[in-house]
């Protein structure tokens, strides 16, 4: 005999326990349709309480015509044991009626235990009650974000006035004593005012990431070619380095300003985080693989150092930099940027490992952003938070 | 040319920001009295008069923060042009926010000019520059 197997009197415990907590209504009645027991979600669905709806004939939750039906059902499962699911309505104790899908079983006789018929029954209201859960939190999470957006917003403009006080007082000192201080306080204040320069960057990107969620821009067709162009136009980067793009770049209809800032931060990190002068950066295009073919991939890849397996996520949040900033100047916002431009537009961001050595950025960007649907954008950002969250 | 010497009413609460102003009249050899007050209630007195405030004499000009504790910017412009003393004050605003509705707001209230102060440094010098140009030519009430 196994071990593990339980008594059937526990066992009997146990599925009852089981039953009074289940979503699902359950309500069991004997052969002449008198309710010998419910659980709680029966009493919550139909309004009864235990009290008022034991020996209660089960036809006070059934419409008139619908009371001769069930006198059928219950003899039919004399032969069948088994009916359903049957699209039913009941009748609630406040009048109303609803919808249910019905499974009933007969449980046989047993000893002295009379046959019995059981019930399940599910409410599509409760469905929709669901539903509407699932919208109120979607709502919430719009909520939420747009209240960071407007955090950020308000972060970073109103932490710029005190700065800027701070930098006028430090210049001020820098004029005023400018033959009186020592050598090393000397140095001490322009490292000041490097610190300044840094932290004024820094709310420069924190607004930056704030505008990528909220602004809308208006829709123009845009040639990728051209605006690759004018980016390289504004990076400074070694002679020896060298960009190679096809020639049939696409031509997309999407907000010209999100796209741009993309590239932007893509070449420029592509350029800033070569260890070499002579390093290559190519671009290139694709249809995107997704079941979607509204989107097409893009690739900003590079002969630099790569990205270490570990950082390879670490890389996407905020104010996240691999080097010192005294080294290369960053805010560390870049990346969150540009991936919140693409998750704006249902896109996604992601790296891979080139080979031999290098990175490659790939995002994928809507043909046309305004047949981008607003569903679409949300599943991808709430698949993209789970996805990124440690 | 004025027959006086334009007196000029700052109101700004950020001291900083006062004593940048008043660097960058000292850099431009501005010899104009310059008056600190730092808000709206405060200013409304001193051009009234009121509170033991010394009444500041025509010709004035008032630089105006719109930032500002107690009474704004904005509700200063408000009370300033409903004070038929003071109606036709010249203001000029200088501010941080360049946002529009600030923008339409003040000129709503017939300022001569709104100047966003982004770095102060030499950008605040070519404004005072401005200041002093219109002081010199400009004709006051």
């Amino acid at each position: 005999m196994n071990q593990r197997s339980t008594s059937d009197c526990t066992t009997h415990r146990l599925l009852g326990r089981a039953a009074v907590l289940a979503m699902d209504a359950i309500v069991i009645q004997d052969t002449e349709g008198i309710i010998l027991t419910l659980n709680d979600s029966a009493c919550r669905l139909y309004g009864y309480s235990e009290q008022e709806a034991v020996g209660m004939p089960f036809d006070n939750l059934l419409s008139s015509q619908h009371r001769q039906q069930w006198q059928q059902i219950r003899d039919s499962l004399h032969v069948n044991h088994m009916a359903g699911p049957i699209l039913d309505s009941r009748i609630r104790r406040d009048g109303t009626h609803i919808q249910v899908r019905v499974t009933a079983t007969l449980i046989p006789a047993q000893g002295d235990d009379p046959s019995v018929v059981c019930t399940i029954e599910r409410s599509d209201a409760a469905q929709t009650g669901s539903q509407q859960a699932l919208d109120a939190a979607r709502a919430g999470l719009a909520q939420s974000q747009a209240d960071l957006d407007d955090f950020a917003y308000v972060a970073s403009h109103d932490l710029r006035a005190p700065l800027r006080g701070i930098r006028n007082l430090s210049q001020w000192i820098t004029e005023d004593a400018a033959g009186v201080l020592p050598e090393q306080s000397a140095r001490h204040l322009d490292q000041l005012i490097g610190r300044i320069d840094r932290m004024e960057r820094l709310l420069d990107d924190l607004l930056q990431f704030s505008r990528a969620g909220r602004e809308r821009h208006p829709v123009e067709i845009v040639d990728v070619n051209d605006m690759i162009t004018e980016v390289l136009s504004l990076i400074d980067r070694p002679e020896g380095m060298t960009l190679e793009i096809p020639d049939n770049m696409p031509a997309l209809r999407t907000g010209r300003v999100p796209l741009q800032q993309v590239w932007m931060n893509l070449i420029s990190n592509a350029v800033k985080h070569h260890d070499h002068n002579d390093g290559r950066i190519m671009i290139t295009w694709r249809p995107a693989q997704a079941a979607s073919n509204r989107y097409v991939e893009f690739a900003v890849a590079d002969d630099g150092p790569g990205v270490e397996p570990r950082y390879r996520e670490k890389i996407f949040q905020m104010f996240q930099t691999l080097r010192p900033r005294d080294q290369v100047e960053g805010s560390g916002m870049g990346l969150a940027i540009v991936r919140r431009l693409v998750q704006g537009r249902g896109g996604k961001l992601w790296y891979e490992p080139a080979h031999p050595r290098g990175s490659v950025f790939r995002f994928t960007w809507p043909w046309d952003t305004a047949k981008t649907h607003q569903t679409e954008v949300i599943a991808h950002a709430v698949e993209n938070r789970t996805s990124t969250v440690d | 040319m004025q027959s006086k010497t334009v007196q000029v009413l700052l109101i700004e609460d950020d001291e900083v920001d006062a004593e940048g102003v008043r660097r960058a009249f000292d850099k431009k050899h501005i010899a104009n009295p310059l008056m600190v007050v730092q808000d709206g209630v405060e200013a409304l007195a001193v051009l009234r008069g009121e509170q033991g405030f010394q009444k500041l004499h025509r010709p004035f000009m008032i630089l105006l923060d719109l930032n500002l504790p107690r009474m704004n910017g904005i509700e200063f412009l408000q009370q300033l042009r409903a004070d038929a003393n003071l109606k036709d004050s010249i203001v000029f605003v200088l501010t941080t926010s360049a946002d529009t509705e600030d923008k339409k707001a003040a000129y709503d209230y017939n300022v001569a000019g709104y100047l966003v102060k982004a770095n102060v440094g030499e950008e605040f010098l070519s404004v005072t520059e401005l200041l002093d140009c219109f002081w010199r030519l400009v004709e006051f009430p």
